[in-house]
């Protein structure tokens, strides 16, 4: 043990004077592992984070969520909600239920926009609150701080929050038994939960209890299957209960569900689907789901990018070491004389490499410290490096220290390998650069992992391109409407504003940068419902489920909605609000009466009548999706948003303005407002983080793999001084040696490009299968990314084409 | 200690056949100190590789310490290296990276030697070849005779039996390659058996037998008064 001791120190003392010796080969090395490791530091707490969600649960894998799809007319659709009853279904009928609970879907949280809250005479805003009922804490079991678990959502009007919403409203005081008034409702602080360390679809930052709803509204509740009003969550009492559960479920919509519908007399049906906790995360096909899901694709298009990351450079710190065996060819031959055994060297170089991963790692750890912040910017993230180290759950830890054993193999073990084979019959001998050449039989190895590194950078730049410009069609696509310049803002639910709607509104429009005013329930860009038509006109008759926009008198032109054929709603049509509809074009298509306008509708929010008008299409919906039919109906009663057009002007003194006015008629909540045009572009913030993400890994891809190239030609051309100071003395011309010297590394770069393109070409055409409107794959995107990737390589070997271009060439005919 | 019987050795390329060696056979005695020479290209330090166990022969047999080692593997080789056998090379082959004091010592941490012994060892060999002012040096600060004494050094500090020299002064100026040679011969004198490459006429004088070889064969062996 001693001895291997003291043979390390001598390998440590050995690798430490070689990297002081020679700086820019170390420094190469270096830089290059840094950035792929840092990289993979960013990416890979990302990583672990989106697959931390919901696993902190005690028993996560008996956790499930019923999910409702219906279907309607053919049309289904799949929504993670349920219904009322089915959350009452699951607690009495099913024995392998230890316990199930449902929230509330008040909340939609993607708003972002909070609510007011007062604690006595301070005004306070809660970002987002949701009803549950009191078995909720029997299946997440979040750790309470305050108050208990078994009790805290049982009476009425009460009301748990997170410790850093407690923490925020009531600072260090206690928080149970404070009072909470929210509109005209006081609730009781009965818990303060720990959500830290619960990653979850769960978004809530207060819960209060399903109690506070009135007896009436319950037994609403209960007289219909189809009302999706929330969430239904299960705890099965045993792992292998889920197994069979969906016979039960359907067994559930058979005897009880069907027979309902029949009674009902409505042409549809249900089905119900249990779906695991810790699957929720990953999954975005359901309506209604979590805003914190995400793409699966998105996490493992990253995770690729983080592993080739650490290919490159370790494939860097391969071709270097190999090429400059030459320098260490003699070292070798020496220490084999005096008797080292070749695992002895296999392990001094190994150790190398491990030294100098090592040493990497310490530095990318602190740059992704650095980093992080933008980082968590850039994807809109909370992540933090430790924890990684210091979480409750080892595997992070583990993946992180075998990726820095591997990486340190995967670096060190192919030259090891080679140089450690070196005779020293061989090496010893004088002449020693011809002699090694002939030792060096993995030449094309090198080449094929220039090649392979290539690939990955071309492809990388190709991609970040052509995400880049799909996000720039995107946003030049012409949306049918217009979205710039519209201010947003969202009535409080139980303020005096609708009453003082038509007050305001002129108010509004007297500011003289002020155009338009409208209220409604809906708007472009934000969830819309969908709701069951009757449709029919003297000929057929039937169902169909279309979305649903509540507008007033003023929408249409507000957002220059064009009209295609009939009218829009008018106030000379006082009955407009009960008996007319107007739909878009789409719509018109897909219902397929031949006169739109002949048509009979009637839908169950008390509106029977025609449709008056059809209306050109437009995007309300992100560009990933087609333009779906859409029906209007006029409501001026309700609204959820306020929106106000304006000119161009002094923004800031506009908004002011306008907040004024607002703030005139009510002083007890807080100002919202956001502008209709960034919400709109919110829809794609997945994409465009993608994006940032691309061009910056792009930029360090590329960074990496010019490093090694640079290093290698560095080599390449040492080995072929003499080569290239006897065809200067025989009178070469200067740009013929500048041919010679990158034409060899320029081929492997076209290789690498052609190789890589049907490659990038399939993986786009697959992301971009994912917009309803896109762009076509060109030769130019793909072309001009290649030319990007070439020149940077290029500029590279030129460096030290010419450096070798100027030497003297006696200098090298001397050489050896 | 040394008996080679009939050996050859042969280099193939794709296309050509080169014979290094062929039918060499002699033998030394311990303690003996014996100069091989011949022209360029005659094979001597082809055999010096076979007597140094850095390779092996095509064909005959290679007796070193009695036992057969024509057959043996890289590992058995490098064990009987590190133990009997100290190299002096033209170009002196130090470690740049390492200081004259841990090129010294390098063998002795190949034979698992514990610290304190290894520092006492170096030290006193360092004496004895006059280099010890310059134990903290690179080799690349030293001169090339001081080089090649500290090659010597290295080449004596496991207290080998068989010190192998290939042209030991054929980098240096006469003044400090008579040094070596003196190095030589008084670890000779001492009982290390020494078998030397040389093109020197004067430095085979040091020599108490020549083996001259030419197109890989010997053709004549001298053996000198003073060894008989």
């Amino acid at each position: 043990m001693k001895h291997n001791r003291i043979l390390y120190l001598n390998y440590l003392h050995t690798a430490f004077r070689k990297m002081m010796k020679q700086p820019t080969y170390a420094l190469i090395n270096l830089i290059g592992l840094t950035a792929g490791i840092m990289v993979f530091l960013l990416i890979f707490s990302y990583v672990v984070q989106e697959h931390a969600y919901d696993r902190q649960w005690k028993s996560f894998n008996q956790i499930y969520r019923i999910n409702a799809s219906l279907n309607f007319n053919g049309r289904i659709d799949h929504f993670a909600l349920s219904s009322y009853n089915v959350a009452q279904a699951m607690k009495t009928d099913f024995p392998e239920v230890e316990a199930a609970t449902m929230i509330f879907r008040t909340h939609f949280n993607d708003d972002q926009i909070g609510i007011t809250v007062w604690h006595k005479d301070r005004m306070l805003e809660l970002p987002s609150f949701t009803y549950a009922d009191e078995d909720f804490f029997n299946v997440f079991d979040y750790p309470f701080v305050e108050g208990n678990p078994n009790t805290a959502l049982v009476e009425p009007k009460s009301m748990v929050l997170s410790t850093e919403l407690a923490m925020r409203f009531f600072g260090t005081e206690t928080a149970l038994g404070k009072i909470l008034r929210i509109n005209k409702t006081s609730f009781v602080v009965t818990g303060v939960i720990d959500k830290s360390k619960h990653p979850s679809h769960l978004e809530f930052d207060a819960l209060a209890s399903m109690s506070t709803y009135p007896q009436k509204s319950i037994e609403q509740f209960k007289s219909d299957w189809f009302w999706l009003l929330g969430y239904t969550y299960v705890r099965f009492n045993n792992d292998e209960a889920a197994e069979n559960f969906g016979s039960k479920l359907d067994y559930l919509v058979g005897e009880t569900i069907k027979p309902w519908i029949k009674g009902v007399n409505v042409d549809g049906s249900i089905e119900l689907r249990h779906e695991a906790v810790n699957d929720i995360h990953f999954n975005n096909s359901l309506q209604y789901d979590s805003g914190t899901n995400t793409n699966p694709s998105l996490v493992q298009i990253f995770s690729f990018i983080a592993f080739f990351l650490l290919m490159i450079a370790a494939i860097n710190y391969m071709n270097l070491a190999t090429a400059r065996s030459m320098k260490h060819a003699r070292e070798i031959g020496i220490r084999k004389v005096v008797g080292a055994h070749r695992s002895q060297l296999i392990l001094q170089f190994l150790g190398e490499s491990y030294i100098l991963t090592l040493l990497a790692f310490g530095a990318a750890w602190s740059l992704a410290e650095i980093l992080m912040p933008y980082f968590n910017g850039l994807i809109g993230m909370d992540l933090s490096l430790s924890n990684l180290i210091f979480s409750d759950n080892p595997i992070p830890l583990f993946i992180l220290v075998g990726t820095i054993i591997l990486l340190g193999l995967l670096s060190g073990l192919f030259p090891s390998l080679v140089l450690s084979s070196f005779s020293p019959v061989v090496v010893l001998r004088p002449g020693l650069a011809s002699a090694v050449n002939g030792q060096l039989r993995h030449v094309n190895f090198r080449r094929a992992l220039v090649v392979l590194q290539f690939m990955i950078s071309t492809g990388m730049i190709i991609s970040t391109l052509i995400v880049s410009s799909q996000l720039r069609f995107i946003h030049s696509h012409p949306k049918g409407i217009d979205l710039e310049q519209v201010m947003v803002i969202h009535y409080p639910a139980d303020s005096m504003m609708y009453a003082n709607k038509e007050v305001i509104r002129q108010q509004l429009l007297m500011i003289p940068e002020v155009s338009h005013v409208s209220a409604s329930k809906s708007l472009p860009g934000y969830k819309s419902g969908r709701l069951m038509f009757f449709v029919g006109d003297t000929v057929k008759s039937e169902i169909h489920t279309m979305n649903l926009f509540v507008v007033d008198h003023h929408f249409f032109d507000l957002l220059k909605i064009k009209l295609h054929e009939g009218r829009l709603f008018s106030k000379e049509f006082p009955n407009d609000d009960s008996t007319a509809f107007v739909v878009n074009k789409a719509a018109a298509d897909y219902l397929g009466y031949p006169n739109t306008l002949d048509v009979e509708m009637n839908c169950g929010l008390g509106v029977k009548g025609k449709i008056v008008g059809v209306v050109e299409n437009f995007h309300y919906l992100s560009l990933h999706n087609p333009i779906e039919p859409l029906v209007f109906i006029l409501d001026e009663s309700k609204a959820d948003y306020l929106t106000v057009k304006f000119n161009s002007g002094n923004l800031k003194q506009v908004i002011e303005k306008i907040g004024n006015i607002w703030q005139n008629f009510d002083q007890k909540h807080f100002f919202h407002f956001t502008f209709l045009d960034e919400r709109f572009a919110r829809q794609y913030k997945h994409e465009q983080s993608m994006l940032s993400l691309f061009g910056y890994f792009s930029l360090i891809v590329i960074l990496i793999s010019c490093l090694g190239l640079y290093g290698l030609s560095a080599f390449s051309i040492e080995q072929r001084t003499r080569e290239i100071g006897i065809r200067k003395v025989l009178g070469s011309n200067p740009f013929a040696l500048l041919k010679l010297i990158t034409a060899s590394f320029m081929i492997l770069v076209l290789v690498a490009g052609v190789l890589v393109m049907p490659i990038v070409y399939f993986l786009m055409s697959e992301w971009l299968s994912g917009f309803a409107f896109r762009i076509d794959l060109n030769v130019l995107q793909f072309l001009s990314g290649f030319i990007l990737a070439a020149v940077v390589a290029l500029l590279t070997v030129l460096i030290q084409a010419m450096k070798a271009i100027r030497s003297n060439p006696v200098e090298a005919i001397k050489y050896e | 200690m040394i008996r080679s019987e009939h050996l050859s050795k042969v280099f193939r390329t794709d296309e050509v056949e080169t014979t290094a060696l062929n039918d060499v056979s002699f033998e030394i005695r311990k303690g003996e100190f014996v100069a091989i020479m011949g022209p360029s290209g005659c094979g001597k330090s082809t055999l010096l590789n076979i007597l140094g166990l850095l390779d092996n022969p095509t064909g005959g047999k290679y007796f070193f310490l009695d036992k057969d080692v024509s057959k043996s593997t890289e590992r058995q080789r490098a064990n009987l290296r590190k133990f009997n056998i100290g190299f002096v090379f033209q170009n002196f082959n130090l470690i740049d990276e390492l200081t004259v004091f841990e090129n010294v010592e390098l063998p002795l941490i190949y034979l698992g030697m514990p610290a304190r012994e290894r520092r006492t060892r170096v030290d006193v060999v360092l004496e004895q070849m006059q280099i010890s002012h310059r134990s903290k040096h690179f080799p690349l600060q030293l001169s090339g005779g001081q080089q090649q004494r500290v090659a010597v050094a290295r080449a004596v500090i496991a207290k080998p039996a068989l010190i192998l020299a290939d042209e030991p002064t054929g980098n240096l100026d006469s003044v400090h390659g008579e040094e070596v040679m003196n190095l030589l011969n008084d670890l000779n004198n001492n009982g290390t058996t020494i078998i030397m490459v040389t093109h020197s006429q004067r430095d085979a004088e040091y020599s108490q037998r020549v083996i001259r070889l030419f197109d890989g064969q010997i053709i004549n062996e001298n053996i000198k008064k003073s060894a008989l």
